[in-house]
């Protein structure tokens, strides 16, 4: 007997005691709850949208019957900025400038002009910092490595980069649980193991320079671990690894020396988020109408998406003042259109894979709601991933 | 539940709900056998194909024409099951479940190779299981599964061949298991 025919049969065998062991055909009836539960998400979102739309109009309107009773002179409008609201969608845009931190298209890495491919190996992802490029490279195992371009060594990897707010330190995380910092020249520094869990992916580091002086209190790496259980952690180069927050079931994000943003509750029809203080673990607020992505690069937004995250893509983006939580922007996607990456450009642009109809494209959107191409459409399907792969940030 | 039931009555008014139904009698058999194989889990596996499901029907009236629903249905339940979402979730699950429905029982039914083969399936990887599963159960071919999971097909070569090393080192010392060769 030949392993696929054997492997077969052991198999067969043992799925069908699923019926066996207590498992039952689900009823139509529970389907279509889920379904429910999925879609009155995306309705109460919605909803939402339409009040604040309706609120932003009818402030204005009461601010100038007001102002007329008083001085009988013509209104100013309170905004001189139309906010485009309407659906993402890859229909009608202008092309505008190439992504700035760079792009993968079918593996090709672009940035600042140059073209980069590294004999056939998939790049998963990358980052820019002062001190270059480092990208990850996936091989035909999936297994992935961490590489600086130009420089020899390489690093097992777990998760993504995560890049200094002065851009000057990228940092990510081994597969063991040991951080990785990369600065300038050919600095290196392993940071303190997380002790405990799996599937580490390195979210945000704070500091410029890992190297501790009298002068430089060094850097700190956050850290999410996936398993036996989610937990977030920090390592820091005072020599030490800790829990993050109790309170946060997974850290998404940080704003250095203010703000921590994360997920605190998981349940199959949505999620839960806040944002702490960042020494207090306090939650300023929450919400659970939005899963939160990442602060803008001056922290004064915060990216988010819809609570329920969707394994075929998103179909929101929503942009949030990071200090109360009041939404700024709640763009859903046009019909069949589906986001698989968001990240922010700079303080005041998203850049977006927005997948449509049979197209892909890197959608540039900016706080008030307009959109551009930052790479034009070209042909996919949702069967597979992205052809692009955007900057971490 | 009723009262939703209505609700996405009332949204379908093109009677998508009928085609989505009679596939759903037909098809989740299957479904609910192959997400057991990926999750080792009874609940596990009902609450994987209640979300794939839902979000299939959510999406019936751009899939229900596509060339094979079923490929669209078993890359949503693949996609659920290995996203951080469902990671997060099931994670969840582990930490407060502690029953001990999802421990093989022998029986007459289940002999001591199954049982052995089932418990170093479920020590593999996610990714070298799913590919298992799909491979060896499924029967997809390396193309088939590579789409399944949006990997290669060298990645899906590659992890085969992982995943049969890895059952060979958990049971070559079985004289009926011996000569398991990968196929390339």
């Amino acid at each position: 007997m030949n392993t696929s025919s054997e492997l077969n049969d052991r198999l067969t065998r043992e799925a069908d005691q699923f019926f066996t062991r207590g498992g039952a055909a689900l009823d139509v009836a529970q389907v279509l709850d889920r379904a429910g539960e999925i879609r009155r998400g995306r309705r109460m979102r919605a909803s939402m949208l339409m009040a604040a739309c309706v609120l932003a109009i009818a402030v204005p309107t009461t601010m100038v019957a007001s102002h007329r009773d008083a001085a009988h002179r013509a209104p100013t409008p309170a905004h001189t900025v139309k906010v485009d609201r309407s659906p993402l969608s890859l229909e009608g845009l202008q092309t505008g400038s190439e992504p700035r931190g760079g792009y993968v298209r079918d593996s090709a890495l672009h940035s600042d002009g140059f073209s980069y491919t590294l004999d056939g190996e998939r790049i998963a992802g990358f980052a820019k910092f002062s001190g270059g490029l480092v990208v990850a490279v996936q091989n035909d195992a999936g297994d992935l490595r961490a590489r600086r371009l130009g420089v020899a060594q390489t690093w097992p990897l777990a998760g993504g980069f995560t890049v200094s707010k002065g851009g000057h330190v990228v940092a990510f995380v081994q597969p063991d649980g040991t951080p990785v910092v990369l600065q300038s020249g050919e600095t290196a520094y392993e940071m303190p193991r997380i002790p405990r869990g799996s599937g580490f992916d390195a979210v945000a580091v704070a500091g410029e320079d890992c190297k501790e002086t009298a002068a430089n209190p060094g850097c700190t790496v956050w850290v999410d671990s996936s398993g036996p259980k989610p937990e977030s952690w920090v390592s820091t180069s005072h020599g030490f690894a800790d829990r993050a927050s109790t309170r946060l079931l997974r850290v998404t994000d940080v704003v250095e020396g203010r703000l921590v943003a994360g997920i605190t509750k998981v349940a199959d029809d949505g999620s839960c988020s806040e944002v702490e203080g960042v020494d207090t673990e306090t939650a300023l607020w929450t919400t659970c109408d939005h899963r939160l992505l990442s602060f803008s690069p001056d922290g004064k937004h915060l990216l988010a998406s819809s609570a329920y995250a969707d394994g075929m893509g998103d179909s929101e983006l929503a942009i949030l003042d990071s200090d109360t939580g009041k939404t700024v922007l709640d763009l859903s996607t046009a019909g069949r259109a589906v986001l698989t990456q968001m990240v922010w450009e700079d303080d005041s642009h998203v850049l977006a894979s927005l997948y449509q109809d049979g197209r892909w494209a890197v959608v540039r959107i900016s706080l008030d709601g307009h959109r551009e191409y930052a790479v034009p459409p070209v042909p996919g399907n949702d069967y597979d991933r992205s052809p692009f792969v955007l900057p971490s940030s | 539940m009723l009262a939703t039931a209505r609700e996405m009555t009332v949204d379908d008014p093109l009677g998508a709900r009928a085609d989505f139904e009679s596939w759903m009698v037909a098809r989740q058999a299957k479904l609910l056998r192959t997400a057991y194989l990926l999750t080792g889990d009874v609940h596990a596996a009902e609450d994987l194909v209640q979300t794939a499901l839902a979000k299939l029907y959510l999406a019936w009236d751009r899939v229900s024409g596509a060339p094979s629903v079923d490929a669209y249905a078993r890359k949503i339940m693949v996609n659920e099951h290995t996203s951080m979402w469902r990671r997060l979730w099931r994670h969840r699950e582990v930490v407060t479940d502690t029953s001990s429905h999802d421990v093989p029982v022998p029986g007459e039914e289940y002999d001591g190779v199954g049982a052995a083969l089932w418990t170093a399936v479920r020590a593999l990887p996610e990714r070298q299981r799913a590919v298992v599963v799909l491979r060896y159960y499924e029967q997809l071919s390396e193309r088939e599964t590579a789409d399944a999971l949006g990997v290669t097909v060298g990645t899906v070569k590659s992890q085969t061949s992982r995943a049969l090393d890895t059952l060979r080192g958990h049971l070559g010392d079985r004289d009926d298991l011996t000569g398991w060769e990968a196929h390339r």
